[in-house]
């Protein structure tokens, strides 16, 4: 028995020994889990759904003061998400909504707009700027679809100059990553996304996202964009400065401007904005600033009605503003593109006499 | 493929499905072609530089064997090992110097045209670059024999979780585990499990929201800060450090746990220390090794051989300065890193001196409050020697000079104390049990979950508040 013998055959007889056989590939046995296991993992999970459905619950009892946010790299958006929800939260409604880049957001106050209208007509609107910097028509095509299906306003401004849809526009294609990237409007625009998702119902979420940038050196500034947010969205422009010709200058899409086919396909993404009463509105720009524009104000005015024309096939009207020359030389921010603040009371007061001749013309269902 | 990252969790979890179904010759085959592929993620031409460093490594270390060649050829092929490697580390990590210099002379020349001259550095270069050195010392010391297995030298030098940053590994421990049995039960996925989640946390939440915090004024105009604010910062810096550092060596450590492989420790509640020797037995444990290894301790054998003195005052000086000296040099060229090696230097040189007319009394064995007391010394000499770590030295010369100058007080950054509050709970629980990371364990598992539940919940919202910056270690 002392020697142990390799069986010729496929079983051994019990009396032999066999040696166990050396450890060259043998089938790995590296994973010995027994049953039951990952039991704390489960009741983590547990405990969580339970901490966020308690903090959900303290979020919709409790911070209904505090801000909100969609969680945008862009914070204009952030903000003016905000501010719009909580004028709705407000009055109940949203009337209309001013629309654009910067030249909007520093060329229409929405107040001074429904005061006028009111005179005109003896009709309460209530209205929003929702100017964006640097805002450019492809980034426009993507927004207005979801402020129309939120908002449900009456009648959506764009306010546009030669730069919404002018390749070369600085920023217009960082601002439409920005925005695009936004889990909450890819959720919008039916793209399933879990931050969307969380973004567009969890309140608890949507506070955390307001004060999201708790880490950063910066934090308080960010934090007081909410807190001081314009409740109309309008921030006026004052300027310290008169326009000093020598030091302006045209910007380089004045020098050779062509289309954009992003936003040129914005452009048109905006045209076909279905569900509410769409204006595209000329934003005035000083004459001498028109001069600059290659082939010069006519060109400049060429291209504008061209843009009209595309407007016009889809049964959107373009107001043209500039050679109204509404704005007094005085009433322009220093750098000659942004309305001040007394420019935009002018602008805004005209807008919502021309408004209101045009509804009761008839030319404008609202 | 940064390691805190959805695709690498995904890419754990192919090989490890992999991995278990294999026995443990082609488990190692498939490691190495994992790590291989997880290195070319980074760059496609990082793969051959390792390579090459592997090759010539394993080659040479093959004369290094007793029974090859004779005592002197031994020493000339250990000393063509150790320059090849030398010359590949200062060749990538050392090489912008000059390439900067000679692209300024050349475009002062007119030559613009010099984008060939940049040299990429390959991540964990500098960690893999020792273990070889480490591997052909040990072979020519007789400590172990020259692998004759390609497939796991390869993998010693390659293995992904321990790639980028380390821990630097010894061969003569790692090599036999990959010929071990690999037990991957209940406990070890539990352990395992316990130091990623600990290591995300140190990481994201604790790391990423610190390096958040830091505005760029700390480090390019640090003269515009006040002083409440510079030493907030400055203890933000280096709590940072420590949780980067840390958090990715945990969470590597429990990714290689679930391959059934153990990698070394490399931090031990570090600003626990008590003294600076004690202090280099806690922070980046693995390198403070080698360092000990093959630098300090032969440099102080060959000065005790000429003089055998506790009084010899170059061993004394020496051992300890040079060591750190190199150590600043292996973190990053610039004055400053010599400066920070300089300083703890000096600080190990002083506690040398201390001991010879003191005696030595092993920290555990003193009074708590002089524990206390040494602690907070300790703490706050590598909190200053982190300044110049972190800071050009025209800046440190500039956050010093603000220290003497500004008066202003204020309440500092709450934000920055909690975070810190929260890394220094974590290190203070593992600390009372005698430096256990996983600690955690021994709870009650409704006090384990609720902590895990926290976890996950602070680790979804940081990821909300901030984008991830890079493991700093990665750039060494």
């Amino acid at each position: 028995m002392g020697r142990s013998r390799k069986p010729l055959w496929g079983f051994a007889p019990p009396w032999v020994r066999i040696p166990p056989s050396p450890p060259i590939m043998t089938k790995s046995s590296t994973l010995r889990l027994r049953f039951p296991f990952g039991q704390t993992l489960l009741l983590a999970f547990l405990i969580l759904v339970l901490l966020s459905a308690l903090l959900e619950v303290a979020a919709r009892q409790f911070l209904d003061d505090y801000p909100t946010a969609i969680g945008s790299a862009n914070l204009d958006l952030d903000v003016k998400i905000y501010a719009l929800d909580q004028l709705v939260a407000e009055k109940g409604r949203v009337d209309c909504i001013f629309f654009g880049s910067s030249v909007v957001l520093n060329g229409i106050d929405p107040d001074r707009f429904a005061l006028t209208y009111r005179e005109q007509t003896g009709e309460d609107l209530i209205c929003y700027n929702f100017g964006m910097l640097a805002l450019t028509a492809r980034t426009a095509g993507v927004l207005s679809e979801i402020l129309i299906e939120r908002y449900h306003p009456r009648l959506l401004v764009y306010g546009l100059t030669i730069r919404d849809l002018a390749a070369g526009a600085s920023d217009a294609n960082r601002i439409y990553q920005d925005v695009t990237r936004t889990p909450w409007i890819r959720y919008q625009r039916g793209e399933f996304d879990v931050e969307g998702w969380l973004a567009d119902h969890s309140h608890a979420y949507r506070h955390y996202l307001a004060y999201r940038s708790w880490i950063s050196p910066t934090f308080a500034s960010r934090l007081s964009d909410f807190t001081d947010a314009p409740p109309s969205g309008y921030v006026p422009f004052h300027a310290t400065r008169a326009l000093d010709w020598n030091q302006i200058e045209a910007p380089l899409y004045f020098e050779h401007f062509e289309i954009d086919p992003a936003d040129w396909q914005g452009f048109e993404q905006l045209l076909a904005t279905a569900g509410t009463q769409l204006v595209l509105l000329e934003m005035p720009l000083p004459s001498q600033l028109l001069a600059k524009f290659s082939g010069g104000a006519e060109a400049y005015a060429a291209s504008i009605d061209s843009f009209a024309a595309a407007a016009a096939a889809k049964q959107v009207p373009l107001w043209t503003t500039t050679h109204l020359n509404l704005i007094p030389d005085e009433d322009w921010a220093e750098d000659a593109h942004h309305l001040n603040n007394a420019g935009a009371q002018i602008f805004s007061a005209w807008l919502a006499e021309y408004l209101a001749q045009a509804v009761e013309h008839g030319q404008l269902r609202f | 493929m940064n390691i805190v990252t959805l695709s690498f969790a995904a890419f754990v979890l192919v090989v490890l499905a992999l991995y278990y179904l294999l026995p443990r010759r082609p488990q190692n085959i498939l490691l190495l072609g994992a790590s291989y592929i997880f290195y070319a993620t980074w760059s496609i031409e990082f793969p051959f530089i390792l390579f090459a460093v592997t090759l010539v490594s394993f080659v040479l270390a093959q004369r290094l064997q007793p029974t090859e060649t004779n005592a002197t050829e031994r020493r000339r092929w250990l000393w063509l090992g150790i320059g090849f490697n030398l010359f590949v580390l200062v060749l990538f990590k050392y090489a912008g110097f000059f390439v900067d210099d000679i692209t300024a002379r050349l475009s002062s020349w007119g030559l613009t045209h010099t984008e060939g001259l940049e040299i990429l550095l390959p991540i964990g270069l500098s960690f893999y670059i020792l273990q070889a050195i480490s591997y052909l010392i040990d072979v020519s010391r007789k400590q172990l024999p020259a692998s004759t297995d390609m497939i796991d030298f390869a993998l010693y030098m390659a293995y992904f979780p321990k790639l980028t940053s380390g821990p630097i590994e010894r061969a003569r421990a790692f090599l036999p585990k990959l010929n071990a049995q690999r037990i991957v039960d209940n406990d070890q996925l539990a352990r395992s499990f316990t130091l990623i989640v600990v290591g995300v946390v140190r990481k994201l939440v604790i790391a990423d929201s610190l390096a958040a915090m830091i505005p760029a004024a700390y480090y390019n105009a640090p003269g515009t800060l006040s002083v409440v604010n510079l030493l907030t910062y400055a203890l933000a810096y280096a709590f940072w450090l420590y949780n980067d550092f840390a958090g990715y060596t945990s969470v590597v450590r429990g990714v290689s746990g679930l391959f059934g492989i153990e990698l070394s420790p490399n931090f031990q509640q570090p600003y626990f220390a008590r003294n600076f020797t004690e202090f280099w037995n806690r922070w980046h444990i693995t390198l403070s090794q080698w360092l000990r290894d093959y630098i300090y301790f032969p440099l102080s054998r060959a000065l005790i051989r000429r003089n055998p003195s506790r009084w010899n005052v170059w061993n004394i000086l020496l051992p300890p300065l040079v060591t750190m000296l190199l150590s600043g040099l292996w973190h990053g060229t610039g004055w400053h890193m010599v400066v920070w090696g300089g300083l703890h230097g000096l600080y190990l040189v002083g506690e040398r001196l201390f001991g010879l007319w003191r005696p030595a009394v092993a920290p555990q064995k003193q009074p708590r409050w002089r524990q206390v007391f040494a602690i907070g010394v300790v703490f706050t000499l590598v909190v200053i020697a982190w300044v110049p770590f972190s800071l050009t030295l025209p800046h440190a010369t500039e956050f010093a000079r603000r220290l003497t100058l500004d008066r202003t007080l204020h309440r500092p950054s709450v934000r920055v104390l909690v975070v810190i509050f929260i890394s220094l709970w974590i290190d203070w629980v593992q600390y009372r049990r005698g430096g256990n990371e996983i600690v955690f364990l021994r709870w009650p598992r409704l006090v384990q979950a609720t902590l895990l539940a926290l976890a996950l919940l602070a680790i979804f919202l940081v990821t909300q508040a901030t984008i991830s910056p890079p493991f700093i270690y990665q750039g060494f």
